[in-house]
């Protein structure tokens, strides 16, 4: 494991914050914290990035000096009235790092921008500002990655080129990330592993398919009127347009679509709902 | 029990530092010339000085009449009266208020905009020491001070002496003194080093106060809650051993001493050496607050 976080606890006065949190992610992983908004996932990132101490707990990063891991905590936060390479040239100087043309724009490529754009910070879209931050945090090149909520702001072009930045990062160069979300869609897709925050409990986690198997309730089936299928009938299903929302087990699903092939429906999506009270 | 190659990481772990305060301090200084609202600071300042010479233009030609009217029979004055020494000298009287207001702002803004906008986190998600940081802060809040009122004196000198030319210096402390051209200018020069200081103080004060509350409005608040209060109370005197030495509104008005007649050195040098210490100290309580705290 690249971070290893035991028994993280964290109290503001009276206030229990954090309670015993055990979360790890190796190289070249991708481990989601879900939670809904206030669960704790920022302070937990703070705690693992040493901005924050915990009250109890240890936590541990495999990895050389200088800069174990990296990570943006709530928001990339830059200093808006500089431009994108004055901002990574003043984090690289911070730290003792060449700050030459090359080694800006080689920085600024890795995460899709360039040294083209000149105007301030500030005037930069949300998708923008992730990818600086993440080119900041990837400075000194860390073993280990925190994103908090990279995806938020971002539009839906925003998203999948962000998410393959974060596949780019973990697959080909063995950084181990940690991403929180309050979307589960958004992690799902991501992650290797899954924790499960609340009220600052980690109520669930395991591998992505574990939790699938443990914590899914229906599948959605889409194909073009489905609603007058026939085989349908024997399973527990409601429709909405042309989806069937099915309750079945998963070892089910494989047989259910080719039955519908064999029906005429051709199917055109299956996606898994998850069963959000059990997973919580 | 450590793993190999397991590093601890939390507080410790921002020792593992790389760059020095001075490449910090430049970074710093870079990001405040960066900044609009330093050049609307600066700007201010120089309007506040052309203010202070109209008003000081206007009021000296009254002044100077009324208190030399009996003595220009006895005396013999070289040059107006009303000339570049004494309009400097006006300045120097009545920016002690105005300039560390503007430096204040400007000098919090260096740390309360970290918190603000959240570069603090960023900065801090790289391997830098904290104290290292705020060291270079605090002497790039020195340097820009110092900076300020070397353009300040510089500037009133130029304008002052462009529009009104030298002269002879009469000033009023205790008794009236005049002073030669020369020797006025020596003095007025003494007199803003010594301000320089006061100014470092209140600079590094701000500082502190910001590190404490880390909001920039607060932080306006109680800096100019303890200028107004420095400058009500410079006017208190006690009979306690110490008060005209220790009490921090005395040592402001240090730099007066250079217009009496006999300039009294050792009293100047023990007021500014108090001055350094005090700014030693709210220098040392903003790092050591820093250095406890989390950066949240």
């Amino acid at each position: 494991m690249i971070i290893e976080a035991t028994g993280i606890t964290k109290k503001y006065g009276d206030t229990l914050v954090l309670d015993g949190i055990d979360i790890s992610c190796a190289a070249g992983e991708i481990c989601g914290v879900l939670g809904a908004n206030g669960a704790g996932k920022s302070t937990l990132f703070k705690i693992i990035t040493g901005l924050v101490a915990p009250t109890s707990g240890t936590v541990k990063i495999r990895a050389t000096p200088p800069k174990p891991i990296g990570g943006i905590i709530e928001k990339p936060s830059l200093y808006p009235y500089l431009n994108a390479e004055e901002n990574l040239k003043v984090f690289a100087k911070m730290q003792g790092l060449p700050t030459d043309r090359d080694f800006i724009e080689g920085k600024l490529i890795q995460v899709g921008l360039s040294l083209e754009k000149k105007y301030i910070v500030s005037k930069y879209s949300m998708g923008m500002k992730q990818r600086l931050g993440i080119a900041i945090a990837l400075l000194n090149n860390p073993k280990s990655l925190i994103l908090d909520e990279p995806f938020s702001g971002l539009d839906p072009l925003g998203i999948i080129s962000l998410r393959g930045l974060i596949f780019k990062l973990a697959y080909e160069e063995r950084i181990a990330i940690i991403i929180s979300s309050h979307i589960m869609e958004q992690l799902l897709s991501l992650c290797h592993k899954l924790y499960v925050l609340k009220n600052g409990k980690l109520v669930n986690s395991g591998e992505v398919g574990e939790l699938m198997q443990q914590h899914i309730l229906q599948y959605e089936i889409t194909a073009e009127h489905i609603e007058e299928s026939e085989i349908l009938r024997s399973y527990e299903v409601h429709f909405v347009d042309h989806r069937a929302i099915v309750s079945i087990s998963k070892e089910d699903v494989p047989d259910l679509l080719s039955k519908l092939l064999r029906e005429g429906y051709a199917v055109t999506g299956c996606k898994a709902l998850w069963n959000m009270e059990s997973l919580f | 029990m450590q793993l190999p190659g397991v590093k601890p990481y939390g507080i410790w772990s921002h020792f593992f530092n790389m760059a020095s305060v001075v490449g910090l301090t430049g970074i710093e200084l870079f990001k405040l010339f960066k900044q609009r609202r330093t050049y609307f600071a600066l700007a201010a300042i120089f309007l506040m000085e052309i203010v202070v010479f109209v008003i000081a233009y206007d009021q000296g030609t009254y002044i100077l009449d009324a208190v030399l009217e009996s003595l220009k029979d006895s005396f013999y004055l070289k040059g107006d009266l009303l000339n570049g020494n004494l309009l400097t000298f006006f300045l120097l009287n009545s920016l002690w208020f105005h300039l560390p207001l503007l430096l204040m702002i400007i000098v919090s803004g260096m740390f309360t905009l970290e918190y603000q906008e959240g570069t603090i986190r960023t900065v801090f998600l790289q391997p830098i020491a904290k104290w290292k940081f705020l060291a270079a802060k605090y002497a790039a809040a020195i340097i820009f001070t110092v900076m300020v009122v070397f353009i300040l004196a510089t500037s009133a000198f130029l304008l002052s002496y462009g529009l009104f030319g030298r002269g002879d210096l009469v000033v009023y402390i205790d008794s009236l003194n005049f002073f030669e051209s020369d020797v006025a200018f020596r003095r007025l020069l003494f007199a803003f080093l010594s301000g320089t200081l006061t100014m470092i103080f209140y600079a590094c004060l701000c500082l502190t106060i910001a590190v404490f509350l880390k909001e920039s409005l607060k932080t306006w608040i109680v800096a100019t809650l303890f200028l107004i209060l420095t400058n009500l109370s410079s006017q208190l005197d006690f009979d306690i051993w110490g008060w005209d030495v220790w009490f921090f509104p005395k040592l402001i008005t240090t730099w007066r001493e250079f217009f009496n007649y006999t300039i009294p050195w050792g009293r100047i040098a023990y007021s500014q050496l108090i001055l350094i210490i005090f700014t030693t100290v709210v220098i040392f309580l903003g790092m050591l607050k820093f250095q406890k705290n989390d950066i949240g």
